[in-house]
């Protein structure tokens, strides 16, 4: 009798306590990852994008000889000295939380970059800080080094991208990134071009990982580069391989290059889900 | 190598008109996108000439344009006198699975030797001139793969199903 009822009690012990089934949530079924793992490529590319915009038209980090602002929502940006002396600091100021810029985004905050060189030199560093920086909804932290690589044997231009403590927070999102990543400038260099940045393309390749708002590891590699395209805000194509520990593998896809939009694919094997980026 | 088809098919069957979509699904493109990478894609003349030219060729995928034309030419594209030429070259290629892309008088021709169909079964009647063709759904198996409701982007709901002939 004894060892009966000793195992029935091990029995009710062991499935009240120690069971192992996976709720929805450690399956991720909400494509929570996919969507933390786009916005956090979204928001420190657009960061990117706001100092690439600023560069390619001032005379002291370029060599056009254009000087000229560029977002209707900047209240101030300006770069250390009037001399090109490096290293030189750019500051944009996007002042309050009332700035709704050309593209329609909401800015607000700093974001602070430091030029080692002029910008399309080769071996020049640009690190780029934010101060209570916002995109959105969502507040950016990290360090940003972008060091230009030269000319590959395509001719075209290349940077190393490395995103350092990057982390986003907002309601409910709390997500750390870094991530190495090579960008390749595929369209746009032109010199009678290089003023007009909407019509720059890059290629970005290599991993990130992190841990998203529930505090799950992961891994993303990109198998096919992601597309910036910069007359449009969002990635325009790409694909990666996302990897969460002990979870199925997923596929992201951002398109075509037809589409302009925060949508994506996350496909696992034969069942697609749709991710929206969040904004 | 498994022979498939993929389309996207309103509820009259109307996949085309006037060598348009009459409809903007981002998410069906990307499924589409997804499904084709990396795999040879086979299209007709009109469908190639259909997709808007700074985005053709489909990136990512070898893009065979199937055409009598002599004259046809295209940067990047492998131009072939017949599908069957196509499936060929894929086949030497040592593709997987290939896929028929359209338009509608291809897909008539090759949905009796497809081993599977990827239909996006879109909820609306628009009015077309390119049709797929019909086929008798009791000799496939099928699976959900993707659903989308209506939102602020895609003005029709639809479903996608992959179809599997039954041996």
């Amino acid at each position: 009798m004894r060892p009966l009822l000793f195992f029935l009690l091990s029995l009710f012990i062991s499935t009240t306590f120690s069971s192992c089934g996976e709720t929805e949530r450690d399956q991720d079924l909400e494509t929570l990852t996919a969507r933390e793992v786009a916005l956090s490529y979204h928001v420190f590319d657009d960061a990117l994008r706001e100092v690439h915009r600023f560069a390619m038209r001032d005379s002291l980090l370029n060599d056009t000889g254009i000087v000229q602002r560029f977002n209707s929502c900047i209240e101030d940006a300006y770069v250390s000295d009037t001399v090109a002396v490096f290293p030189l600091y750019l500051t944009i100021n996007y002042g309050g939380d009332t700035n709704i810029c050309d593209d329609g985004f909401n800015r607000f905050g700093v974001i602070r970059a430091a030029f080692s060189g002029k910008y399309l030199n080769k071996s020049t560093v640009v690190t780029v800080t934010f101060d209570e920086y916002y995109k959105d909804q969502f507040r950016i932290d990290g360090t940003v080094i972008l060091t230009n690589l030269g000319l590959n044997s395509d001719g075209y231009m290349m940077f190393d991208w490395e995103v350092i403590d990057g982390h986003i927070t907002g309601i409910n999102t709390n997500i750390t990134w870094e991530g190495e990543h090579e960008k390749t400038w595929v369209a746009g260099r032109s010199f009678e071009s290089q003023s007009n940045v909407d019509d720059d393309i890059f290629h970005i390749e290599g991993i990130s990982k992190g841990r998203n708002s529930r505090g799950n590891t992961f891994e993303n590699e990109i198998t096919n580069p992601y597309v910036a395209d910069y007359s449009c805000q969002w990635f325009t194509a790409g694909t990666s391989s996302l990897d969460i520990p002990n979870l199925e593998a997923r596929r992201l896809n951002f398109g075509l290059t037809t589409e302009c939009d925060n949508l994506l694919i996350e496909r696992r094997n034969n069942t697609y889900l749709e991710v929206e980026i969040p904004y | 190598m498994i022979i498939s088809l993929i389309a996207a098919v309103a509820a009259n069957n109307v996949i085309g008109v006037k060598g348009d979509l009459p409809w903007h699904l981002p998410v069906d493109l990307k499924f589409f996108s997804e499904t084709t990478k990396g795999h040879f894609v086979i299209m007709g003349r009109k469908n190639f000439d259909s997709i808007p030219e700074k985005y053709r060729p489909l990136p990512g995928r070898p893009n065979i344009v199937v055409t009598r034309n002599k004259d046809f030419n295209a940067t990047n594209v492998t131009v072939c006198a017949s599908i069957e030429a196509g499936i060929e070259h894929a086949k030497n290629h040592h593709e997987s699975e290939v896929f028929i892309i359209g338009g509608g008088d291809i897909y008539r021709q090759t949905i009796g030797i497809a081993d599977k169909i990827y239909i996006t079964h879109i909820d609306a009647h628009p009015e077309g001139d390119t049709y797929f063709p019909e086929f008798n759904k009791d000799e496939w198996t099928s699976e959900l793969i993707l659903e989308k409701g209506v939102d602020d982007v895609h003005n029709h709901a639809f479903t996608t199903f992959v179809y599997t002939r039954k041996s």
